[in-house]
């Protein structure tokens, strides 16, 4: 690593790198499975959607990373960017809620973006399960904006854990209500998909913020990193879990995991979650022997987080 | 901790057996008349059924004749349950007339596709000649919804300024809130 100040400079704009990894990823993988126009766009604005709600549920897990035992002056200003990095966070989300919004609309009736009107987005965002999702993750986004602007001015005046749940509710509702709700297992596979997404969304969002906001402060990391180990291992362990259910549930056939597109992108999504999973583990033992560089490990696994989420994405918007 | 994981193995595990393969997203599953039948005479109705919950007024069917023109009735089609209809005008002369469809289901995302029946006797009726429904450009082959149209009337203007407007508002919102978090 460089001089301290180099570090620092690039390091306030991993998050922004992470998040278009994740839209050009989205982007790449739509174009491969053959989307064109109107929905390579959404495709696009939901990676940018998941990359937002992911950094915010990380930054909602700020709160719950730094012990109380750890609020000394270091431990409060750690809590305090934490707050003040999840009003962008939170902005870019609703955002990119809201442009998804208007896309997933033109996709529905088939015309352009720049044709779509008033009423037809209403109809969108009240008749169709999928639009209605839409408008519950963007009264998400604007509560967690909410919460964070009340806490920049007085941090006691929302709990941080208000602003997790809601980031966790808001991540989680677009797979819920995005697929088809009477296959015979729906309820099932419904409740798979929230833990699914769940699970992802506090892994990868607890890693970024862990090595962004935490770690660069050694007492305080030293305190957080075994909590969020923990926190980390059932969060890998039910996110594969929960993948694999789905996988298991959506395919119609063991076949179509090698014929269609859909079954392409799961099985890129399996490999990188085992590749996750493993740099996890070496960072873990690494992290036990006392050797650093776990943080330079932990800044390629967000990297590869990043990745999936986009391959994810794109996957959301892709029939089987 | 081990045991927490152990058990969530065991939920996960108990969960997915029995369980059935269903899809992600809704499917074409059937219609009425099959595709690819053979007909005497001419349906009164053309059904489609999908996998998933279909919404009313997002949906396009058009019945396209061996002589190019179209043989569905005027009106939005009507979605009920997991099904598709539209009604069909008396058919014209005999050959191979084409259901294109393009439909919402419940998850947002459309489905388009095209079957076919054949009409092996001549009928009494004739077609109107294809006239784009809507000044909208078809993203593919299949219909345009027609249902814009009803939409269109109920909220004319363009949606986009409007959300441009919300993203502005909601950066300014951000850029003030951070000025006033540093200064205090």
């Amino acid at each position: 690593m460089g001089a301290p100040t180099a570090a620092r400079s690039t390091e306030r704009f991993l998050p922004l790198l992470w998040a278009l990894i994740a839209v050009g990823v989205a982007l790449a993988a739509g174009v491969l499975v053959a989307a064109g126009g109107v929905t390579l766009a959404a495709t696009g604005a939901r990676g940018l959607t998941d990359a937002a709600a992911v950094a915010c549920v990380g930054l909602g897990l700020v709160t719950v990373l730094v012990p109380t035992s750890a609020r000394d002056a270091t431990g409060l200003a750690v809590i305090r960017r934490g707050d003040r990095w999840t009003v962008p966070a939170a902005g870019l989300w609703l955002a990119a809620v809201l442009v998804s919004a208007v896309l997933r609309s033109a996709e529905a009736f088939g015309v352009s973006p720049a044709a779509l009107t008033g009423g037809q987005v209403v109809a969108f965002g009240t008749r169709v399960a999928a639009g209605r999702g839409i408008l519950l993750t963007a009264l998400c986004a604007l509560v967690v904006l909410g919460c964070a602007i009340a806490r920049l001015r007085a941090p006691e005046s929302v709990p941080g854990r208000v602003v997790l749940v809601a980031a966790l509710l808001g991540a989680l509702t677009p797979g819920v209500t995005g697929h088809t709700g009477t296959s015979p297992d729906h309820q099932l596979a419904v409740v798979t998909v929230a833990l699914h997404v769940g699970a992802a969304a506090l892994w990868v969002g607890g890693l970024a913020v862990l090595l962004v906001l935490i770690a660069p402060q050694r007492r305080l990391r030293e305190k957080a990193i075994p909590r969020f180990s923990r926190i980390a291992t059932v969060c890998v362990v039910g996110t594969g879990l929960t993948g694999i259910a789905n996988a298991v549930l959506r395919l119609p056939t063991l076949g179509a995991l090698v014929t269609s597109g859909y079954g392409a992108l799961l099985l890129t999504k399996t490999g990188l979650i085992v590749l996750l999973a493993l740099l996890g583990a070496l960072a873990r033992r690494r992290l036990q022997r006392g050797t650093l560089p776990v943080l330079r490990w932990a800044g390629i696994e967000v990297t590869v987080m990043a990745v999936t989420i986009g391959v994810a994405a794109a996957l959301s918007q892709t029939a089987p | 901790m081990r045991r927490l994981v152990a058990a969530g193995v065991l939920a996960v595990l108990a969960m997915l057996v029995g369980a059935a393969p269903a899809f992600a997203h809704a499917q074409f599953e059937g219609s009425d008349p099959a595709d690819g039948a053979s007909l005497a005479t001419g349906p009164q109705t053309v059904t489609l059924t999908f996998s998933d919950t279909m919404q009313q007024g997002f949906n396009t069917i058009t019945v396209t004749g061996p002589d190019g023109a179209q043989y569905q009735a005027a009106g939005d089609p009507k979605a009920q349950d997991t099904t598709v209809s539209i009604g069909v005008n008396p058919l014209g002369p005999a050959g191979v007339y084409q259901i294109g469809y393009r439909v919402l289901s419940d998850d947002g995302h459309p489905i388009t596709g095209q079957i076919g029946f054949t009409l092996t006797q001549p009928g009494p009726g004739a077609g109107t000649q294809a006239a784009a429904p809507t000044a909208a450009a078809p993203t593919s082959q299949a219909p345009v919804a027609q249902a814009a149209q009803e939409d269109q009337e109920s909220g004319g203007m363009p949606v986009w300024p409007w959300i441009v407007g919300a993203i502005v508002l909601v950066g300014a919102g951000v850029v003030v809130a951070m000025r006033l978090g540093r200064s205090s």
